[in-house]
């Protein structure tokens, strides 16, 4: 009886020590594999050096196009947003281009997620395979004693997750196939056109964001210009003037952009759109 | 409680450490422990059908006993048949009663009488096929002479409600599993390794394969007109895994449950997709109701003794049992007429027993070509009955065939991102695993270095597993 027990334990270690192996491997490969998401691709770039980055959620990402933005005013930037990237996720982002490259201005997309106060669900899994990295536990931590599980338990994140960064994504990064937005420069177009609907954005509460307020010292204390604004929405009559108090430097393009067949949604751009909304933007933010 | 369940990853060890450490001295209170440990592993998913359980144990302990003291041939059928009415009155009201309702006004509907019965809203109680065809064979056994009836009401409880085969098989004889009851189990490092490995790999089959392909199979039978006829035929063999490594999974568990504690189930399935046809199919798929029918129903029935025609009429009878035996569905009775009309030929031209003994490439590593076409068509005609047992009305199932005879074969995405045919992989290594098994119980039973084979298998389980949405096993409907 004693040695089918022992014979258990010993199984169950063993098994622990090849989940830390497969741990170690998925990990590396999210490191040294093809750039899937937005984090790989940032560590994979060598030259570092940019005009500007946007960061932001989805409606960042489709909406602003550094190709054009290079042809028409000559910066070079990336567009580091990513689908339902909130305050939290955009910090991490900031703190992660702030280590990584030279940058002389940062433009942040922001709209009803200010207000967010703790990571969001999907956008968060993106940063699990980096969790081991300091900056970005310690950020992690601060909102939920669940990430220490995320970082101990040996693959427990890429199983959880498995849908985002477990084997298949994981095997795709192995097998060199790259996200297909790095020969946008980060951006990634939506298609389609809006049919119906109007906007049903709540309003905004009157309340700084701590998140928000930290990375603005953040750049401040890196002497990097930061810049905030507000993507545009089908119909909108949301009130986005509070932003005004609690950030500097903030441009509302919310309602810069009337046309339904410029729209995939009412908060997404398509693929002609981006290009209208870009122009509008270096216009508007870049000759500022 | 569900096996691939953190309830049961606690239950098990506390049953396991209480029946060898604290009760190994008296069978008394080991039997005991074990129709506690399964009142609660049943009660744990609905307490008050519990009191099904108990009755049928009742009714059929008693009836066992009677039938002993009754020497008077006229009370001991009555005897018999009050067993049989009781257990498949339950049966029949649980499972089947809305069904006959709903095809009894149907069918006055159709002679313009509309007659106004609502159906009842009755939940079926899980497992309630298995327990009771496991007692009633008891019943008719005893009533048959084969068996001696039991005066140990414990160990009677315990046969009957046993909890690794309680809700879901294998359908165990009271002439295999109720006498090893009556001795003190002593423990058997061996047998209890055995017993490990068997749960490790039907895990695996269920969680990796059975999951994974559920997920698939799930979302193309659910959305089956948006899916070219690549996709569907996909989706067709995806349930043909489903369906095989979810509930030879189970029974994998069931088998390795019951061995830790030291006792030995029937074998339930053995490599069924590597049959050459259709008889070689059921002997090897779900072998406890095949041969439960075949001894309760079909050789009763005159099995293949008689003339063309008794032939015939018994072997429709046996599958369209069986498939009703499934659910209280038109797609079970249809699946299980197709399995009637893959057989005949078989059986009328005495071809349905040339492979009973040897099992497929004995003396090779790869079949032979007319083996392997067997085997292929062999399976294709399973998979194409599967069609009616996943599909929810024959409509659906006329319409998913329909589809995959339209022959676009273009490789979709199923849902947003991922491709119809990424799952292809796992399948794959499941056969290249069980054709290196196949002349072993399972996979895991027989190799060189265990420890490590284990340990990866478990390893595979959690970074292939699928997690997501914890599946029941399908099983546990019928």
């Amino acid at each position: 009886m004693r040695k089918f027990i022992k014979y258990v334990l010993i199984l169950i270690l063993i098994t622990v020590l090849e989940l830390y192996g497969f741990d170690l491997f998925f990990t590396k490969v999210y490191y040294e594999g093809a750039p899937r998401d937005k984090i790989s691709w940032v560590n994979s770039i060598k030259d570092g050096r940019f005009d500007y980055v946007l960061l932001g959620s989805s409606r960042c990402i489709n909406h602003l196009q550094p190709k054009l933005i290079e042809n028409i005013c000559g910066k070079k930037g990336l567009n580091l947003g990513y689908a339902a990237s909130g305050p939290v996720e955009i910090k991490l982002m900031l703190k992660k281009v702030l280590n990584k490259f030279q940058v002389d201005e940062v433009y942040i997309q922001v709209d009803l997620a200010y207000n967010d106060l703790k990571p969001d669900d999907l956008a968060r899994v993106v940063w699990m395979p980096y969790i081991n990295e300091e900056d970005i536990f310690h950020e992690l931590i601060t909102y939920d004693n669940e990430y220490y599980f995320y970082k101990g338990i040996p693959f427990y994140r890429y199983q959880l997750f498995e849908p985002k960064i477990g084997i298949r994504n994981m095997s795709l990064a192995l097998a060199g196939k790259k996200a297909t937005f790095i020969e946008e420069l980060g951006f990634s177009p939506n298609f389609g056109v809006l049919k119906n609907g109007t906007s049903n954005l709540k309003e905004l509460s009157d309340s700084e964001n701590p998140i928000f307020k930290s990375m603005i010292e953040l750049c401040k204390s890196n002497n990097i210009d930061l810049y905030f604004f507000t993507a545009p929405i089908y119909d909108d009559r949301t009130d986005f003037n509070i932003l005004n108090k609690y950030l500097p430097n903030y441009f509302d393009f919310s309602d810069s952009v009337s046309k339904k067949y410029l729209f995939s949604d009412v908060y997404h751009l398509n693929k002609q759109g981006a290009e209208y909304f870009t122009k509008v933007f270096c216009q508007t933010v870049f000759s500022h | 409680m569900l096996f691939n369940s953190l309830d049961f990853a606690i239950f098990l060890p506390i049953v396991f450490i209480l029946y060898w450490f604290v009760l190994q001295k008296s069978i008394k209170y080991q039997n005991s422990l074990i129709v506690i440990a399964s009142y609660v592993f049943y009660g744990w998913w609905d307490w008050r059908f519990l009191s099904l359980i108990i009755f049928s144990t009742c009714v059929d302990y008693f009836i066992g006993w009677s039938l002993l003291k009754k020497e008077s041939k006229k009370k001991r059928k009555i005897l018999l048949w009050v067993s049989v009415l009781v257990n498949i009155g339950f049966l029949g009201f649980f499972k089947y009663f809305n069904f006959f309702l709903e095809n009894f006004t149907n069918a006055f509907s159709f002679f313009g009488v509309e007659l106004k019965i609502s159906s009842l809203n009755i939940i079926l109680p899980v497992g309630i096929s298995f327990y009771t065809f496991q007692t009633l064979s008891y019943t008719i056994d005893v009533y048959k002479g084969k068996l001696e009836p039991t005066k140990d009401f414990i160990a009677f409880a315990a046969f009957v409600s046993f909890f690794p085969q309680l809700v879901a098989g294998p359908i165990e004889r009271a002439t295999n599993l109720l006498s090893q009851f009556f001795k003190r189990q002593s423990f058997s490092y061996a047998n209890s390794l055995l017993g490990l490995r068997q749960i490790i790999w039907g895990l695996f089959k269920k969680i990796v394969i059975a999951d994974n392909c559920a997920q698939y199979a799930n979302e193309i039978f659910n959305n089956y007109q948006d899916y070219s006829s690549l996709t569907l035929l996909l989706g067709a063999v995806y349930f043909s895994f489903q369906i095989y490594g979810d509930f030879s999974g189970y029974s994998d568990i069931a088998i390795g449950t019951a061995r830790l504690f030291g006792f030995k189930l029937m074998k339930n399935f053995a490599y069924p997709y590597f049959s050459r046809d259709i008889a070689e199919f059921w002997r090897r798929w779900h072998i406890s109701l095949s041969t439960w029918f075949r001894d309760y129903l079909y050789i009763p029935l005159g099995g293949s003794r008689g003339d063309i025609l008794m032939k015939v009429k018994n072997v429709f009878i046996i599958f369209i049992v069986s498939g009703f035996w499934h659910g209280a569905n038109w797609t079970f009775i249809i699946w299980g007429a197709l399995n009637a009309i893959y057989f005949l030929p078989l059986l009328l031209t005495k071809r349905n027993r040339r492979y009973t003994t040897d099992t497929v490439a004995q003396n090779s590593y790869l079949p032979s070509f007319p083996d392997f076409l067997s085997i292929t068509f062999t399976y294709f005609l399973t998979v194409f009955a599967w069609i009616f047992f996943r599909s929810e009305s024959l409509n659906k199932a006329y319409n998913y065939i329909i589809g995959i005879f339209h022959f676009q074969f273009e490789i979709q995405r199923i849902g947003l991102e991922r491709y119809s045919v990424e799952i292809l992989p796992l399948i794959f290594i499941l056969l290249i695993i069980e054709w290196n098994s196949r002349n072993i119980e399972f996979p895991l039973s027989s190799v060189k270095k265990p420890l490590i084979a284990e340990s990866l298998v478990l390893a595979m389980i959690i970074v292939f597993g699928n997690y997501s949405d914890i599946q029941s096993f399908i099983y546990f409907q019928f």
